[in-house]
């Protein structure tokens, strides 16, 4: 984010609203450790913690969707196109939606520091096909160690990974 | 290492929108942090992300040592035990003091 971002005031998603990650899976390797569905402990059902990166908290967001913006079947069109691309490299890779991670903003913003101040907010980033797109980002004065710390907090937050179903389910 | 090598062979040659590559710089890093471990702080799971960052995890759970050595290279740290949490940011894996990790591994004995 450049300057010019960063005098647009951020919009944060509502407290109330449930905010969705989705979790992919293929039968060739997606992520670089391997593991199936990507990006998820398939012993725990949580996301891995170093995929919550300082990267996407810090840089680029870590990206959700909005449960009431968003349903299942543009997370199943999203996964289509994925196999789609991997399929003009010559690449098999029966890419598919493998579940959803499910959580109510409130709980990502109750994480907090001993004073009580918030780490991690969620901002509405919507683009053209997303209405719904969010990130998650972390609280500008924080430092790397810090998301180490509260990203096992952040974990438990985002919940098990779950039936991509749930997406349409209110 | 060999596990370290593979991984960044692999994130060089799939890289794409979702997946980046590793930099050079942490490459080198992670290298020589394990290069640097005592010989009893050799259990640890080493974790490369989408992101491009590689994570080692010593102990679980509520015990945990964390390290993150991201696309510059620098390397940060938090562990948090039933006694005491520490942490920083930024630092050259060269100067991470690797005694605190051995007093982690060690701290049951």
């Amino acid at each position: 984010m450049g300057d010019a971002a960063s005098c647009v005031q951020e919009l944060l998603v509502d407290a109330e609203e449930d905010v969705c990650r989705l979790c992919f899976s293929a039968k060739i390797p997606i992520s670089i450790d391997n593991r199936h569905p990507n990006q998820i402990d398939v012993n725990t059902g949580y996301i891995l913690l170093e995929e919550l990166s300082w990267q996407d908290f810090k840089k680029r967001g870590f990206s959700l969707q909005r449960r009431r913006l968003y349903s299942h079947a543009e997370a199943l069109a999203l996964a289509a196109k994925r196999n789609a691309a991997k399929a003009e490299k010559g690449q098999d890779a029966a890419y598919q939606l493998a579940g959803v991670l499910i959580a109510k903003v409130a709980s990502i913003n109750a994480i907090s520091d001993d004073d009580g101040s918030q780490i991690f907010r969620v901002l509405a980033t919507p683009n053209e096909n997303e209405p719904g797109h969010s990130e998650i980002r972390i609280a500008d004065h924080l430092t790397k160690m810090h998301l180490l710390k509260y990203r096992v907090s952040l974990q438990s937050a985002l919940g098990k990974m779950q039936d991509a179903a749930l997406l349409d389910r209110t | 290492m060999a596990e370290l090598r593979s991984s960044v062979e692999w994130a060089a040659e799939n890289a794409d929108g979702l997946i980046r590559a590793l930099s050079d710089e942490a490459f080198l890093a992670a290298k020589t942090f394990i290069n640097s471990l005592p010989d009893a702080c050799l259990d640890f799971r080493m974790a490369i992300s989408m992101s491009g960052e590689v994570n080692f995890f010593f102990g679980s759970g509520e015990e945990l040592f964390q390290i993150l050595i991201d696309e510059s290279g620098m390397l940060s740290y938090y562990a948090k035990t039933s006694e005491e949490e520490f942490g920083d940011s930024d630092v050259r894996p060269e100067d991470f003091i690797y005694l605190k990790l051995l007093q982690f591994v060690d701290r049951k004995k």
